[in-house]
């Protein structure tokens, strides 16, 4: 039972309240700075209250930086990513849980281990596979050209969409369906592809939004593999973009506000799904459609 | 309720077929004995069945089998002259309904009933007639609209007995349908069922571990134990005349009773202080059925309890052998002890061994 007593409760809204200031203090920070000038911030450091150079300094993003363009390659990924995270991970969940697969546990062990094996801990091996994702084929003797994905929208997706997260939470999803309504469909003559498309697909809706949403925010937020694996200014990502921004100055003195300003910016968009979308987000984190 | 189909009797007649059973096994993946050793049996066409046993004995695997959702590796199955044990579900000209009613929780009722006519590719006009009319005869017209969470759960089984009638199947399964219902719900449906079924003619098998459902539905039972068939007979020869000892004690309510005796030269000595002619020596089991045996004349016994059951009450005794006897009475009795006699044409024999039924061996007079 949860506690109802009163003093209990506001310890608790205590707690609440100093997460949120704690998370809410950097962004804070970086909106303020964004609205003060370049030399007012050299002066007094990084600023508590509004100043008047916002719009200016957004303009500046615009206008000064490669950040638009990032962040459109950051759309680009980011939806890459989730779509085909999505259509993966509905697929092999499928197959997992309706299937009756003879190694299955065998094949979610190996898709698990995806998880438990980031691309961040494998970029190098993963980074030749890209510059050639030929090469099993040519190492097996086939005649093959060769096919380099690096410095391509699909080259910074596709490691992320060979990920396991999706598939590990649509099967426990899956679960919770009633077997039932599988050899319900069976009997009602459908097939396996009917029976996912017709019955599986609408029931999922809500646990494929969650989905989606997690992925898109990992697609868009992903830092590492988008460095290594963009080598022009106009492929990069606006998180690298931003990074960029902070060291590309020809040795200058950083522009706080202006980086500040391109934050604020980039997180625009995944702030915006969040919040049309959450209604989704806590339905399918349940993973129950009663 | 009442059920209202104008359908024109000739149509019911062609529906059924007969389905013949033989030799069908079957042993589950992984498990060191088989589910169903070996099952022959034959259903006659437009014939109600129902098969009853204990909960594990297999019901669900046969029917599941006859579905063609479980493989059925050995053995054959055939629906009047077609054998259909490597088709699949849809080829069979079978539906089912299932206990837990596996609606599509987001299709309206009309969608869930006609979603196997759709995959069918039955024109529209006639999806729409044969909805309208399943609909008039469960009463169901006025919740087309509605989806399976807007239902009560009598409603649901309606829909779901609906989406496997539409097709106009040769064979109907059950595979408890009933046993999420409450009681007086439960009563309901299955008078319903059983009309349905005579509007329908198509060979139905229902599956359950209710005796009483058994009882009032079956045209016969088929009695399951452990994947073999005890019994396959109309429910007044499985009350009359139980063909082993697991038949005897699982159906009636109270069971029949069932007491360790021994015949010797040959005679049987019987609990009341009488006793019985019989054709071999050995040991024996004795049955009686609670309701058969007779008050007031006959051996004294100690009253273990009472229950009240309001028509008529239930006391547990205590032979001379100390084993239990259970009798039915008229309600509201009381006394520490009760005379108690067997009439001898109640009496049932069966083989201490084997639990067949011996009846024969009894010489009555
Ligand atoms: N898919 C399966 N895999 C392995 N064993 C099963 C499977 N389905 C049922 N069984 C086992 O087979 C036996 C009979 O099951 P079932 O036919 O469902 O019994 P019933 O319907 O009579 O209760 C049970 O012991 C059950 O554990
Ligand atoms: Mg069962």
């Amino acid at each position: 039972m949860i506690e109802t007593r009163t003093s209990f409760d506001r310890i608790c809204m205590g707690i609440l309240w100093l997460g949120i200031l704690f998370i809410l203090a950097p962004l804070w920070i970086a909106l303020m700075t964004a609205s003060h000038s370049a030399v007012d911030v050299m002066r007094s450091g990084l600023a508590w209250y509004p100043g008047p150079h916002l719009v200016e300094n957004v303009i500046r993003v615009f206008t000064d930086t490669r950040i638009p363009v990032q962040m459109f390659n950051s759309l680009v990924v980011a939806l890459m990513t989730a779509v085909g995270i999505c259509i993966l991970s509905f697929c092999t969940a499928f197959a997992l849980v309706f299937l009756n697969l003879r190694f299955g546990w065998l094949v979610f062990a190996t898709i698990f281990g995806t998880i438990l094996l980031p691309v961040d801990i494998r970029v190098v091996p993963t980074y030749q596979v890209m510059s050639n994702i030929m090469e099993p084929f040519a190492a097996l003797g086939l005649p093959v050209s060769q096919i380099s994905l690096v410095n391509t929208h699909i080259g910074l997706a596709l490691p992320a969409i060979a990920h396991g997260t999706g598939t590990f939470m649509l099967r426990q999803f899956f679960r919770t369906v009633p077997m039932d309504l599988a050899r319900a469909a069976r009997m009602d003559g459908a097939g396996a592809l009917r029976f996912m498309w017709d019955v599986l697909l609408p029931l999922s809706r809500p646990a494929l939004a969650a989905l989606f949403v997690l992925m898109f925010l990992g697609g868009w937020t992903n830092y590492l593999w988008p460095l290594v694996a963009s080598s022009t200014a106009d492929m990069q990502t606006a998180v690298v973009g931003l990074a960029r921004l902070a060291t590309d100055g020809d040795s200058r003195a950083p522009d706080f506000p202006l980086m500040m300003a391109a934050a604020s910016t980039v997180s625009l968009i995944p702030l915006t799904l969040i919040a049309v979308l959450q209604r989704f987000l806590v339905r399918g984190m349940a993973l129950t459609e009663k | 309720m009442t059920l209202t189909l104008e359908r024109p009797v000739a149509a019911a007649a062609k529906t059924g077929t007969d389905i013949r059973i033989e030799g069908l096994a079957k042993t589950y993946p992984g498990a060191d004995s088989p589910v169903i050793p070996n099952l022959t049996a034959h259903l006659r066409a437009g014939e109600f069945t129902v098969i009853l046993g204990p909960s594990g004995c297999g019901k669900s695997t046969l029917l599941n089998m006859l579905a063609g959702l479980e493989a059925a590796p050995t053995g054959r199955i055939v629906f009047g002259t077609r054998e259909v044990q490597a088709l699949a579900p849809r080829d069979r000209g079978c539906a089912m309904v299932f206990q837990n009613y596996a609606l599509y929780p987001h299709m309206t009722v009309a969608r869930n009933m006609d979603y196997s006519l759709r995959i069918a590719k039955v024109p529209r006009a006639e999806r729409e007639a044969r909805v309208a009319e399943v609909a008039r005869m469960l009463e169901l017209s006025a919740l087309l609209d509605r989806r399976p969470s807007q239902l009560s759960g009598g409603q649901r089984q309606r829909v779901a007995i609906g989406r496997a009638i539409i097709r106009e199947p040769q064979v109907l399964l059950f595979d408890e349908p009933l046993s999420n219902l409450d009681a007086r719900l439960r009563n309901e449906t299955r008078m319903e069922l059983a009309q349905l079924h005579r509007r329908i003619g198509a060979t139905s098998v229902f599956v359950t571990h209710d005796q009483v459902e058994a009882m009032t539905l079956a045209d016969r039972v088929m009695i399951l134990n452990k994947g073999r068939i005890e019994q396959f007979a109309p429910p007044s020869e499985i009350y009359a005349a139980p063909a082993s000892t697991f038949v005897a004690g699982f159906l009636g309510s109270p069971p029949m009773n069932l007491l360790a005796v021994e015949s010797r030269n040959g005679r049987i000595r019987l609990p009341d202080g009488g006793t019985i002619g019989c054709r071999r020596d050995g040991m024996f089991q004795l049955g009686i059925r609670p309701e058969h045996i007779r008050l007031g004349a006959g051996a004294e016994m100690r009253v273990q309890f009472r229950e009240e059951l309001g028509s008529h009450s239930v006391i547990a005794l205590t032979t001379p052998d100390g084993a239990r006897l259970r009798v039915t009475a008229p309600p509201g009795g009381t006394g520490d002890a009760l005379r108690v006699s067997f009439p001898q044409d109640a009496l049932h024999l069966f083989d201490a061994e084997t639990g067949l039924a011996v009846r024969e061996l009894l010489i009555r007079t």
